[in-house]
């Protein structure tokens, strides 16, 4: 992940009322006590409720390392070492859920794929039920990334591949490894093309959420039409993602 | 509140240390040292010898002497092949593949996590004499690399030597805690640990005294050991080709090469060259020079190997050089400059190396097992936050690893599975848990087979089980499972792949820990015993030296009033009223001893032998009856 | 549970492994991609003009073990076969021979989509060409 991106994202605020949520410690009394400190036992809640947030893919990243913080000192097992057993237990459970819950929404793309996945969404299947139907109706499967995408990055590896041979035959080819440079600079890029796209689902995303709270709920087809662009771009993403480690991987060795 | 104290089990050296005030200091051992070599010997009556004690018969009596047990930590038969041909592990001969390793000294056989307890113990005695009672508590530092069973082994030492570990730490992570204290800033910092047979390299993120880890990476079989036994090859090949001798088989021989060699690299890091010149069997001498050019040229591939995990750890913190503030150094093998040189290219900085790199992982441990025991005012608001080294799967059909929890995670940290059955009836699952980052589970080290037991008989495909692996705060995995449609708890049998199974560590237990204050006692007890024998030959002495003729009657009366009292109370059982008599002959004997070291001055002065004076224990101790140390 | 014999020989000689004249009218070529892990495969086909069936066949997969063992036993399995026969081939045949497990069945889907398109493309370049081959089917 870029920094820039992350940057990007943490500098919008939350909105104000998910702070006063955060003050009058609603969620947070379901971790530890508030007026003796003490560790709760842990109530199976999703990563977002964890930290008291909304479903919303917009985060203050600074502010959610904050709150991680925050509760590390009081939920983590170094700091509960000496307490009842059961106490132990729940310190471990808590911390062990605060600390995959911060992994997960502090990365923007493990943040939009567990949204998805609470929304019913199982990135895994999709390929598998587009075959099905391919089969079924015995029409060409339509590919859920672009052809010209695949086009590409086949091109690419074959360059890759050579790029390697080279390398264990000791040859060396100047006009090649300045061709995968320029060409890593263009999925350099593109990686960021695809991130400020997603950022502005994010944006309609949250929207929905937003008029849902104000008492205007979003449509299922509303949801369902911002859900399949995030999945769209997450499948782009894994293309490009492999090609520039591969890239990375075949410059450095 | 309990004394907690802080242990570095290490390779080569052992220390313990703890939180006194606002500093953490290392315990001396009884000889007074802060390192205890991590070396297990059986004397001539088959008890135990640990530490500087055991190191001569590394030598004398090589086959009743182990040394490097930390590589053996947590191993199979099938993963020491390139540990038994450099060190000299003799395995028990009835040794099978998948058993827990046993190793022979002399006529006997132990399991590592045994002969690691006989170090535990050592340096629990250590801190017992240091406190005056009991210890049952400790942090024990591992290698940040260490797998699961490596850290399972490690736990089972601490059992065995009667003490409860709060928690395993990390060796580089306790490193930045020890540096941590005294800098209290902000900022990125790479800890490199090269130490007598472990790499660490460990980079941290340091926020208003949250340590926590973004990557860690290593190799546990890489250290000082590796170079010493580079050197030894190449002295062997040397005397093969040069004097027509084949030493490989000559143990004792290999020993001395090997202390000789491990002399010559330590005075390598301050010295230009060295003269090697070591007696042979057959009255033949090995006689080489080394310049400090031509020993780094041959260390170079060894410690080479520490840079591809720094650089994968920075790749993993998505980090570059430019952006680690600080690097630390840590372990023995920093000592060495074309070390430090590499790190300083690596890293495109000095390192520091305030904190004495052999210390710094014992007070660091001490630090965690005061924030443990509730802190203090030094520790307010520190805290680790440490990850996973090593990704963790389950074997899937097809023989694929499918990891679940990711290295570098924080931990502790969690993972649900669901299972289900493939045949009707089925009421057994087969867990396989794997630990490590290939495809393949062949690949990857085998942690556990765990038996989910008791699901309900449904059709197949029906039931769901949902199995939660947790990696908890000492990197230890934790395995429970439910079946959800009947919401039944799914019985697990674990068969750890390596390790001891908790009976096992039961029946080798050292000192029970219901007993952890009468076996202080009693041990308290023989040691002043022993002392009251010490200081009452030495008196003997004393009397027949000219000094006693120069005291007067008086003093003489007193000092038999004293012996007889300490003779009274020597065959009582109460330990504190020996040390007590002890402690009133010491002081009352100072004028004897004051007079008996002039006389020896004088002598010497005179120009006379030594030798021929009875000096009693001579002018090399300043006090004849001085009383060990003790608190 | 051991692993898969199979997956391992595949993986390690994988057979087929090439390319073809992907202007010629009588090779089929289809690239493939799986989403969820970023693999990506190209299958090629020649037929017989005349009795349908697929006398070569050459893969390229850039991906993980288990989808270039998957690329690698699809091309077996087409050689030989009729276009009819060679699109009844599906995914779980693969995953069964190969013994695939549950995250690696996408790589076997992704040899039945390569399958697919490669015969799909042949088909689109017989109607082009030479209409009657295409009515004849």
């Amino acid at each position: 992940m870029t920094k820039s991106v992350l940057t990007a994202i943490g500098a919008k605020p939350l909105p104000q009322d998910t702070h006063s949520c955060w003050s009058c410690g609603s969620m947070r009394a379901a971790h530890f006590c508030e007026s003796c400190g003490k560790v709760q036992p842990p109530v199976p809640v999703d990563y977002f409720s964890f930290f008291g947030l909304p479903p919303k893919l917009n985060l203050d990243v600074a502010a959610l390392e904050k709150d991680f913080y925050d509760l590390s000192r009081k939920l983590h097992p170094d700091l509960n070492a000496t307490t009842e057993r059961a106490e132990q237990e729940w310190s471990l459970e808590q911390s062990s859920m605060l600390n995959d819950a911060y992994r997960t929404l502090k990365d923007p793309l493990k943040r939009t794929a567990y949204l998805l996945h609470l929304e019913g969404v199982e990135l895994e299947e999709q390929s598998k039920s587009a075959t099905e139907q391919a089969r079924a109706t015995g029409e060409i499967k339509k590919q859920i990334v672009p052809p010209d995408l695949l086009e590409e990055v086949f091109e690419l590896n074959i360059q890759l591949e050579e790029l390697r041979m080279d390398k264990k035959m000791g040859d060396d080819d100047p006009a090649l490894i300045a061709e995968i440079g320029k060409q890593k600079l263009a999925l350099e890029a593109k990686h960021e093309e695809l991130l400020q796209e997603l950022q502005t689902y994010w944006k309609t995303w949250d929207g929905l959420i937003d008029r849902s709270q104000a008492g205007n709920p979003a449509t299922s087809e509303e949801r369902a039409q911002v859900r399949n662009k995030m999945v769209d771009v997450l499948n782009r993403r894994n293309y490009i993602r492999n090609l520039v480690r591969d890239v990375n991987e075949a410059m450095e060795n | 509140m309990d004394r907690i104290v802080g242990i570095d089990l290490g390779t080569t050296n052992s220390l313990v240390a703890f939180m006194q005030g606002d500093t953490p200091v290392v315990i001396p051992g009884d000889d007074g040292l802060n390192l205890l070599p991590s070396v297990v010997a059986l004397d001539a009556n088959n008890q135990p010898v640990i530490g500087n004690a055991a190191r001569n018969s590394l030598i004398e009596t090589p086959e009743r002497a182990v040394y490097s047990i930390k590589r053996l930590m947590g191993r199979g038969m099938e993963d020491i092949h390139e540990e038994l041909k450099l060190f000299p592990f003799r395995l028990a001969e009835d040794m099978q593949a998948g058993e827990v390793l046993r190793i022979t000294l002399g006529d006997k056989t132990f399991t590592p996590p045994e002969i690691s307890a006989l170090i535990l113990r050592q340096l629990k005695r250590s801190a017992e004499r240091f406190f005056g009672g009991p210890v049952t508590k400790a942090v024990i530092t591992v290698p940040a690399y260490f797998n699961d069973a490596q850290r399972q082994a490690t736990k089972d030492a601490g059992r065995i030597a009667g003490l409860e570990v709060l928690r395993l730490v990390n060796e580089p992570t306790a490193a930045s805690l020890a540096y941590g204290l005294d800098k209290k800033q902000n900022g990125i910092v790479a800890v490199y640990d090269l130490g007598g047979g472990t790499f660490d390299i460990s980079i941290l993120k340091l926020h208003d005294g949250i340590f926590e880890v973004i990557a860690t990476n290593g190799d546990t079989h890489l250290g000082g050991d590796d170079i010493d036994n580079l050197l030894i090859t190449i002295a062997l090949d040397d005397i093969r080709g040069d004097l027509g001798l084949d030493l490989r088989r000559n143990a004792e021989a290999v020993q001395a090469i090997r202390k000789a060699v491990i002399d010559a690299k330590i005075t390598l890091s301050s010295q230009p060259t060295i003269k090697l010149d070591i007696e042979l069997p057959a009255g033949k001498r090995y006689r080489r020079e080394i310049t400090r050019e031509q020993y780094e040229q041959l260390i170079q591939p060894v410690i080479d190997r520490t840079v591809g995990p720094c650089k994968q750890a920075m790749k993993d913190a998505g980090l570059k050089p430019e952006q680690i503030d600080e690097v630390v150094l840590v372990g023995g093998s920093t000592r060495i400059p074309k070390v430090r040189a590499l790190v300083k290219e690596l890293f495109h900085r000095e390192p520091h190396t305030d904190l004495n790199p052999d210390e710094v992982v014992a007070l660091g441990a001490a630090v965690q097992a005061n924030i443990l025991g509730g802190g203090s005012e030094a520790t307010e608001n520190m805290l680790l936050l440490d990850v996973t080294p090593l990704s963790l799967g389950i074997e899937v059909a097809g023989g694929v690893t499918d990891k679940i929890i990711l290295r570098n995670s924080t931990i502790p940290a969690s993972a649900t599975q669901f299972y289900t059955t493939q045949v009707d009836g089925q009421t057994n699952v087969a867990i396989h848990v794997l630990q490590g980052e290939r495809e393949l589970a062949k690949d990857c080290r085998s942690l556990a087979r765990f038996d989910l037991k008791g699901i309900p008989p449904m059709a197949a495909g029906i039931p769901r089980v949902e199995v939660k692996f947790l990696i908890d705060a000492n990197g230890i995995l934790h395995v429970s499972a439910r079946e959800q449609r009947s919401g039944k708890e799914a019985e697990i049998q674990v068969q750890p792949s390596y390790g001891l199974t908790d009976e096992q560590v039961e029946g080798m237990i050292l000192d029970s820990f219901d007993n952890a204050e009468e076996d202080f006692r009693r041990r308290q007890l023989i040691e002043a015993r022993a002392e009251t024998n010490t200081i009452l030959t030495a008196l003997e002495k004393g009397k027949k030296s000219a000094a006693w003729g120069q005291l007067t009657t008086d003093e003489k009366k007193q000092i038999a009033k004293m012996e007889k009292a300490l003779a009274a109370v020597n065959a009582e059982e109460d330990y504190q009223a020996i040390r007590k008599a002890i402690d009133t002959l010491n002081q009352g004997t100072m004028r004897l001893a004051e007079l008996m070291m002039n006389t020896a001055v004088s002598t010497a002065l005179k120009g006379k032998n030594m030798d021929e004076t009875d000096l009693g224990e001579g002018p090399t101790a300043p006090h004849p009856m001085a009383k060990a140390e003790f608190e | 549970m051991s692993y898969s014999d199979k997956v391992l020989d595949h993986y390690s000689n994988p057979r087929n492994v090439g390319s073809m004249d992907k202007s010629s009218a009588d090779v089929g070529t289809g690239l493939v991609g799986a989403p969820e892990c970023g693999d990506v495969m190209k299958l090629q086909i020649k037929v017989n003009r005349e009795t349908n069936v697929i006398e070569d066949a050459k893969f390229k997969t850039f991906g993980c073990g288990s989808a270039i063992a998957s690329s690698s036993l699809a091309t077996e399995w087409v050689k030989g076969k009729t276009v009819d026969e060679a699109l009844s081939i599906k995914n779980m045949d693969i995953v069964k021979e190969l013994s695939l497990p549950p995250v690696k069945i996408h790589c076997s889907v992704l040899a039945e989509d390569a399958i697919r398109a490669a015969i799909g493309d042949w088909k689109k370049k017989q109607e082009a060409t030479a209409p009657v081959a295409a009515e004849a089917k």
